[in-house]
């Protein structure tokens, strides 16, 4: 738990750590709230010669309204998301996702950016972005570029951020009035992740059948996903359909297995925490 | 003048927090001496391996290194690593691997330099050929023939066999209506203190004289263990145990670490530290449980218990540490729990498995036995369509049979079970429950009640139940010591770690001379300071360390008394001690102030015929025989059956540990309990894979339970004294740990009994519950 | 950890054998490779020098082969060690004809894999799904080899995402929040 040897390095701003990243290339990594890359290194599985802290990097802990979308800075933490009136207000489901993430300590020091970036297949806000279907905003020293949540996750652990890159915001378009929404997820004891974790948001219309219905699901398998097998066989219609369309939700997913859930329990938890993500979504709609 | 309140029996806060809450502690990573080196371990990646070679040169030659050793370079240097319990084979357990690793986390190299990173940078460099061997993991194989064998010399991997037989077992087995036939597994735990182990040497060359400090619950024992291993005198070596961040056992042992930082320290001639990491911590500290148990339960139709008949397997590890083999004695002989069953046999085969040796963790032994007594009620209760409450009452040891001798063979002091087993119903409003429960289920809501009724071996205890190869006995020890400026010093021969008996012996000294607790300090955990002591361990700091406390308080009360009496001219029997005074107690007007007392005796300037000068009394209490303290833990649960998590919706725990003198210090160490007796039931789970990897090596996977996976605990207690000691006590510190594990099982299985689930291994993850649940309802 | 499954390659099985006898053409496909030498008949020894996102470090080890029957069958022995833990291992490869399809050949492959040290222990979560998406690779990266060859062009170095990658992503993961 001692880690090697490192240059440390304090970005000022988001065009300074790009410098010091074209600098130093594959020998630099970029360090937010450290809880991915600091135990790595503390084990020396990373040693990168060169960390470039971006924590002091004030325009990216920012979370503001800008054209009509929630902008959320890649340095906020969980804690800021899950308390901050904007977001509960009018994002719900993602404050709603922020407070289970982790424990205190750990909503406190990780950011949205670290977790985004990060693409742990069984972290929290995937899940929630794709059903909220979010805009990343990356930014590298060739130019700054924007990137549908559903691009995003390109595959384990895998992004669509390229080397040399920061992500700097995710943009939110607000819920809408009479959204229903829920996150859902089933605890690892000991780590906290999401062996499943369900982000449902729906919406309905005046006679009540699910006019929008999104469904993003984490944990089960190497990225977080929407379940479009779901979606697609509940819109239009009427909520006492949720059942049968939630067993479509592992669809088509090589599900992870570990100690703690094989891979069948886990398909099964995905159905089971779906129909539940979307009956509370329901329950909270208004027509 | 304001009057001294007493203390004993007050909700007191513990005087250790504020230091400990504030970070004032000084615990062994706190210790900065000049010069001081940090020591680093290279540790085994194989479960079983043999070392071809180990090239240090390139470690040796960094820049800054002062000295890279492996096992061979401490060959006859450094003698084995201690198991002082009886066994067939006790193997040489070198403090670095010596040709062979036999469990992942073996040490197999030290580096030392003047920083961990920098002794880390060199252990990067060393570079040991193994050739990787088959290795054992299941210890129900670790005997069959062609298993690959850890240590050669013994031709198998047999530790020792016991056996305790009965023919009037298989008399009971021929007569009953039944026999019940289980298997009961209690899984391989990690005790997880807080603070990992940690350890410090200092050698002084010209006084001859090793100074260890060790985040230990044994400093001198650790001492005499030490002097052996480092052919020092016992006087030449102090052992400092200074703030213990936890230890539930794991720290009642001996490490190769202590020896090897203690070596260093004097062949370098330079302080040397090092502190364990969390993943050290969960592969090289011993680890607890690990038994199996094959269960024949001859019983009658009414519930009556006839006889029990158990065959265990114990995986003792891959070394035998400070009293490994010595555990599982405690789980066959408590087996009967708090019942009046007349018959007991059980044979237990121990064994070596390429893993982390076990040892003591909290409850040792007494959690794995009550769990075996209490799924055995249940199982009855179930066989016969009884009511587990029933089944219990049925077979209790009556109030009026204490002392009460056990098929067990031991003598349990006092208890009233039906006492703690009806307030717990009570509490919990049993029948309504039940109907609760039953219209629950017509709605399809899986809800359990789960009862545990269990009675632990405490306060050990007479010197004859301890092994002889360990120095010193079953006893304690205890110095008082009245200051010239009358504040008191208690030196407690105990070492508690979270046990608080600062805050209790303190209660204690300040009623019993009449002064505030803030006129007393506690001193415990330095052999340089305070008289040999056994230590804290098996809740016996204030079952043992109390009486022997009581021993010396009432050698200086005497003096005290006597002085006072010359005074005030009164017999001596006739003063008390109230407010700072020696007082007449039948008018506490009549006094001399305290201080005068101490002052004669300190001063001496008017000889006393017959008192010696000087406040000072040391005492031996030795117990006639343990404690037993007993109670009744309820728990009423619901089984989500989609996804198999267990909600606790009610916890009850009552608990009768004799006398209390810190009733908030009880409550704290009943939280403690129960939440890792939970934990075993329901989360807690250390895993090798089927080559010997430790997979659960770090806190994301291993399942430390925290405050949100725990219930609410409404506890309550009875008060049966122990007339074992004068104080009445009985012991506290694992009480929880044990009556939770089995009345939470029994909860879960109870809201799966609709179902057919008649019985399930621990823990009860939810994937194992809910896949229980699937193949009840394919049934 | 057992490994099974098949996959289909588009080339002859001759020219399949071919290519999983070469560790001259092996070498290549694995980025990081710096050699794979033989050390004997059907025994390799080779070192691999990562140096993928914030992981660097050496790995060696040898690979041998047994129980040849050409162009349908061995064994593989694998033994590979490094800093961050090792991978020991024993499986079967088989070649089987697709019907109908000269040009394509089913692989069949069967394994027994040990993985120890931090690799194991810090990243038992995902060390299995590692192992199917690193096979997965794998073979997309063989079968562009065979592609390319029989177009008359040698395929790239780095075709195929690192193995690696997987490994220290997989480590990450699994020791790491988010």
């Amino acid at each position: 738990m001692f880690p090697a040897s490192f240059e440390y390095h304090r970005a000022a701003s988001v065009k300074d750590a790009l410098s010091i990243l074209q600098q130093f290339g594959e020998d630099a990594k970029l360090l937010s709230g450290g809880h991915s890359l600091l135990p790595m290194m503390k084990l020396r599985l990373a040693q990168p010669a060169h960390l470039v802290d971006i924590g002091g990097i004030r325009d990216l802990r920012q979370i503001k309204q800008e054209g009509g979308k929630i902008v959320i800075g890649g340095l906020v933490t969980h804690h800021q998301v899950e308390s901050s009136d904007l977001i509960r207000g009018q994002l719900g489901l993602l404050a709603e996702c922020a407070t289970l993430i982790g424990d205190v300590q750990v909503r406190n020091r990780g950011t949205i950016g670290g977790s985004l970036a990060h693409a742990d297949p069984a972290a929290d806000y995937p899940a929630a972005v794709l059903a909220l279907e979010a805009e990343i905003r990356i930014e590298g020293s060739a130019g700054t570029r924007t990137v549908k949540a559903g691009d995003f996750f390109v595959d384990l652990m895998t992004t669509a951020i390229k080397p040399g890159e920061i992500l700097t915001q995710v943009a939110f378009a607000p819920l809408g009035a009479g959204a229903g929404y829920a996150y859902l997820k089933h605890r690892q004891p000991a780590s906290g992740f999401a062996i499943v974790g369900v982000a449902a948001l729906v919406a309905l219309d005046k006679s009540g059948n699910l006019e929008r219905v999104r469904v993003g699901i984490t944990g089960l398998g190497a990225k977080a996903f929407r379940a479009q097998g779901v979606e697609a066989a509940q819109v239009g219609k009427a909520p006492d359909g949720i059942a049968a369309a939630a067993a479509h939700a592992p669809d088509g997913i090589d599900a992870l297995a570990d100690i703690h859930a094989s891979a069948d329990f886990r398909a099964e938890l995905a159905r089971v925490y779906t129909r539940r993500a979307l009956e509370r979504a329901v329950a909270r709609a208004k027509r | 003048m304001a009057v001294i309140p007493k203390f004993i029996g007050e909700r007191i806060k513990r005087r250790e927090d504020p230091r400990l809450i504030t970070g004032t502690g000084t615990y062994v990573d706190d210790l900065r001496l000049p010069g001081m080196l940090s020591a680093v371990i290279l540790r085994s990646p194989y479960a079983h391996a043999k070392i071809n070679s180990i090239d240090m040169s390139k470690a040796r030659a960094l820049e800054g290194i002062v000295a890279v050793l492996s096992g061979n370079d401490l060959k006859d240097k450094i003698g084995s690593v201690p198991c002082v319990a009886p066994a067939e084979h006790v193997p040489f357990h070198p403090v670095l691997a010596q040709g062979k690793v036999r469990f992942v986390g073996e040490g197999v190299a030290i580096a030392i330099a003047a920083s961990p990173y920098l002794a880390q940078d060199a252990l990067d460099l060393i570079e040991v050929d193994y050739d990787a061997l088959e290795a054992v993991v299941d210890p129900e194989k670790a005997l069959d023939p062609d298993a690959p064998i850890l240590h050669e010399e013994f031709g198998d991997n047999l530790v020792t066999r016991a056996a305790v037989p009965n023919p009037a077992v298989d008399e009971a087995m021929r007569t009953a209506d039944k026999i019940i036939k289980f298997r009961v597994m209690s899984q391989r735990l990690a005790p997880i203190p807080m603070e990992p182990r940690g350890a410090a040497a200092q050698w002084h060359a010209g006084l001859k004289q090793l100074t260890l400090w060790s985040s230990t619950q044994i400093p001198h024992l650790l001492r005499s263990q030490l002097a052996e291993m480092l052919k020092l005198g016992e006087n030449r070596i102090r052992v400092i145990a200074p703030e213990v961040g936890g230890g539930f056992g794991c720290k009642l042992n001996v490490y190769a670490e202590e020896a090897l930082v203690g070596y260093l320290a004097m062949t370098l001639n330079r302080p040397v530290k090092w502190i364990e990491r969390r993943r050290e911590n969960l592969s090289g500290t011993t680890h607890g449980r690990d038994q199996i148990c094959y269960l024949e339960v001859a019983a009658n139709k009414d519930g009556e218990v006839l006889a029990l008949k158990g065959k265990f397997i114990c995986d003792m590890g891959a070394y035998l540490q400070l009293l490994t083999p010595a555990i599982p004695g405690f789980s066959g002989l408590m087996m009967t729990g708090c019942y009046k069953i007349p018959a007991l046999s059980f044979e237990q085969e121990m064994v070596f498995t390429n893993k982390m040796a076990t040892d003591a963790y909290r409850g040792a032994g007494r959690p794995e036995a009550a769990f075996i007594a209490e799924r055995t009620m249940d199982m009855v209760a179930g066989e016969f369509g009884l009511d587990p409450a029933e089944v219990r009452r049925k077979n209790f040891i009556a109030k009026e049979a204490f002392p009460a001798a056990t098929a067990g063979g031991l003598v349990y002091d006092s208890g009233d079970y039906h006492l703690a087993l009806n307030k717990a119903l009570e509490m919990i409003g049993y029948q309504k429950t039940r109907a609760e429960q039953a219209a629950a289920l017509k709605q399809g809501r899986y809800i359990g009640i789960g009862i545990a009724s269990y009675v632990e071996i405490c306060g050990i205890g007479p010197s004859s139940l301890l092994p002889p190869k360990l120095r010193g006995g079953g006893w304690e020890s205890a110095t008082v010591r009245i200051e010239p400026d009358s504040k008191v010093t208690v030196l407690t021969g105990i070492s508690p770690h979270g046990q608080g008996q600062e805050t209790t012996f303190a209660q204690m000294a300040a009623d019993a001379f009449g002064v505030d607790i803030d006129d007393v300090n506690v001193v415990h955990g330095d052999t340089g300071l305070v008289q040999y002591g056994i230590g804290t361990f098996g809740s016996r700091g204030t079952t043992v360390g109390g009486p022997a406390l009581m021993m010396s308080i009432e050698k200086i009360q005497d003096k005290l008394k006597k002085i006072a009496s010359t005074m005030m001219e009164v017999p001596p029997d006739q003063l008390t001690f109230v407010n700072r005074t020696v007082a007449l107690a039948s008018d506490p007007a009549k006094s001399v102030p305290l201080q005068q007392v101490v002052d004669a005796a300190w001063g001496y300037k008017t000889p006393i015929p017959g008192v010696e000068p000087g406040l000072d009394a040391t005492s031996f209490y030795e117990p006639s025989n343990c404690t037993f303290p007993f109670g009744t833990h309820v728990a009423v649960v619901e089984v989500d059956p989609e996804t198999g998590i267990v909600k606790f919706l009610r916890y009850v725990a009552v608990d009768d540990c004799g006398k209390m003198i810190s009733p908030l210090l009880v409550e704290g160490q009943i939280h403690g309990g129960i939440a890792q007796g939970i934990a075993q039931a329901l989360y807690e789970e250390v895993v090798y894979d089927e080559n010997g990897q430790l997979v659960t090596a770090t806190l994301m996977d291993y399942a430390v339970p925290k405050a949100e996976m725990l219930p609410h605990f409404e506890l309550a207690s009875t008060v049966t004294p122990s007339p074992v000691n004068a104080l009445g006590v009985k012991g506290v510190g694992e009480a929880g740990t044990i009556g939770s594990t089995p009345c939470v099982v029994n909860a879960v299985l109870d809201a799966l009994k609709p179902l057919g689930i008649r019985d399930l291994d621990m823990p009860l993850k939810p994937e194992r519950v809910w896949r229980a649940i699937q193949n009840a309802k394919k049934e | 950890m057992k490994i099974a499954g098949e996959q289909i390659l588009c080339a002859p099985r001759e020219r399949v054998w071919e290519l999983f006898n070469s560790p001259e053409r092996l070498s290549r496909l694995i980025p990081g490779c710096e050699q794979l030498e033989t050390v004997g008949p059907d025994e390799y020894a080779g070192t691999i020098n990562v140096g993928v996102a914030a992981v660097k470090g050496s790995y060696s080890g040898k690979l041998k082969l047994e129980d040849k029957r050409a162009p349908e069958h061995y064994k593989m022995i694998v033994d590979a060690k490094g800093k961050q833990g090792f991978v020991r291992g024993a499986g079967t490869l088989d070649l089987g004809i697709v019907a109908n399809d000269a040009n394509s050949t089913l692989v069949k492959y069967a394994g027994d894999v040990q993985v120890g040290g931090t690799l194991m222990q810090v990243g038992q979560r995902m060390i299995e799904s590692a192992a199917k998406m690193m096979l997965g690779q794998f073979f997309a990266a063989a079968d562009a080899e065979l592609k390319a060859q029989s177009q008359g062009r040698v395929a790239r170095q780095g075709i195929l995402i690192n193995f690696w990658r997987y490994l220290v992503r997989l480590l990450r993961r699994s020791i790491t929040r988010r």
